[in-house]
């Protein structure tokens, strides 16, 4: 998979949130995005995955161009701000909704995705009475259940604990090393030095700064 | 096949969220039944001498009010509160597609993979919701009648409850469509202004005229026009869907909880 951003740009209310961007992106490689609150991270993510249209310029998926010749990348799990998730469904029940969708998978791959988060999928609590980070991973979990050629996370690590963020940032390398392309913001620099290819620094909806390793 | 796992998924997930206002309708035809079932016994009431059967309950629940004006033209205060309470319920038994402008229907909007797909597919539920809802209430109303030994007749009813339905369909999809626009909350706010004008401005152009039996031509003779109730019925309907196709096609999912 290869995502190119062309001049892509996008205004609300006459507020230029995201100016001329310009990038190309290519599977089996992580794209690291940091900036201050509001620099428009999560924004440009909104731009890559489709859910938002660009006002200016255009984000071309394999050749075809996002709004135009397709809504949406096909193979994209995306975790965007806060997960959410029916209240009064358990995880299991809240990812079978979901993966009901496209019928990629099969019920034994939701579970072995929720074991891989950190998650029993027996458990029979409904979503509400989840904590912060038990809802964290399950957001990183419908993320990955169909093994997405394009994966976007945004602050996948938080609300969870030390361990938990070394088993997710592992579970990132994996998704990498099957070939994935991954899209992190992350407010730790630590974090993106170590597991992203190329970091994109923002600045008022701007790439500032990138960094290649 | 993909349309179809969205509107299954859609219907689940909705489900969830609006069965306890599908529930609460059953209570209100509950509610209606022993209404009219009290005048019945009543040996002064008004209905005392009418044959008990399905069409007379119906009537007795989907008159409404005659038009509010005293002989001078003036609008006169009173409210059809039982009448009301039927609709507003119709109105808010499609609340749960609220859950679609939230993080949550953002999981479902790219999943679906298409956004001309992704509104049909709510337009879809929403009207087998609006169906749901009345088959409950005549269900248990039919029912009722059977048992206690009443007719099934639906007599002169038949017409006219086939446009109540399609009325309610049509302006639940298009409040779902305003919602894309002001909000759930306004959304819903604008029915119920909607409909409580209805009661006390006798236009063709308010839906809620078309809603109450004594304001027919049926039974008034100059009243509302049936095939004006069509008219409208389409009318909102097309708004609402291809609309809501132009509006998805240039949606910013944007919603932040």
């Amino acid at each position: 998979m290869v995502i190119r951003l062309e001049k892509a740009g996008k205004k609300i209310r006459n507020n230029i949130i995201l100016d001329n961007i310009n990038m190309e992106l290519r599977n089996g490689r992580i794209y690291g995005f940091q900036g201050i609150n509001g620099c428009g991270k999560t924004m440009l993510m909104r731009l890559i995955s489709g859910l938002m249209k660009p006002t200016s310029g255009s984000v071309i998926v394999d050749e075809k161009i996002l709004g135009k010749d397709i809504d949406f990348p096909e193979k994209m799990g995306l975790l965007l701000e806060n997960p959410a998730f029916l209240e009064h469904y358990t995880g299991v029940q809240n990812l079978k909704l979901l993966a009901g969708l496209k019928e990629y998978i099969d019920e034994e791959q939701i579970y072995r995705t929720l074991r891989r988060v950190g998650l029993n999928p027996n458990d029979k609590r409904k979503y509400k009475k989840y904590s912060l980070g038990m809802k964290q991973k399950l957001g990183i979990a419908a993320a990955i259940m169909e093994q997405p050629e394009l994966l976007i996370l945004d602050e996948p690590t938080n609300a969870l604990d030390q361990r938990s963020i070394a088993s997710i940032l592992n579970i990132i390398m994996e998704e990498k090393k099957r070939g994935a392309l991954i899209v992190l913001a992350c407010h730790d620099g630590y974090i993106l030095e170590n597991l992203a290819d190329e970091i994109f620094t923002l600045e008022n909806g701007r790439i500032v700064n990138t960094l290649k390793r | 096949m993909k349309g179809y796992r969205l509107l299954t998924s859609d219907i689940r997930a909705a489900m969830q969220k609006q069965k306890f206002f599908l529930i609460a309708g059953v209570i209100f035809a509950l509610q209606w039944i022993s209404g009219y079932l009290e005048i019945c016994s009543d040996p002064v009431g008004i209905k005392s001498n009418l044959e008990f059967s399905l069409g007379e309950m119906f009537l007795y629940c989907f008159q409404g009010i005659d038009p509010l004006l005293d002989t001078d033209g003036a609008v006169v205060l009173r409210l059809p509160i039982g009448w009301l309470s039927v609709f507003l319920e119709a109105h808010f038994s499609v609340i749960g597609y609220a859950e679609n402008f939230t993080l949550y229907g953002q999981q479902y909007f790219f999943r679906s993979g298409n956004r001309s797909w992704w509104w049909i597919s709510k337009c879809i539920w929403n009207v087998s919701t609006t169906v749901l809802y009345f088959a409950l209430g005549f269900t248990v109303y039919g029912l009722l009648t059977f048992f206690r030994g009443g007719s099934l007749k639906l007599e002169k009813m038949e017409g006219f409850l086939l446009l109540i339905i399609l009325v309610c369909i049509s302006w639940n999809l298009f409040q779902m469509y305003i919602s894309m626009y002001v909000g759930t909350f306004i959304g819903i706010l604008i029915s119920i202004v909607t409909l409580l004008s209805s009661v006390f401005i006798y236009s063709p152009l308010l839906p809620g005229n078309y809603l109450m039996y004594l304001r027919t031509e049926k039974f008034m003779g100059n009243g509302m026009k049936t095939v004006n109730g069509y008219y409208i019925v389409s009318l909102l309907t097309v708004i609402a869907i291809v609309g809501g196709i132009l509006k998805s096609r240039h949606l910013d999912y944007l919603v932040e909880e």
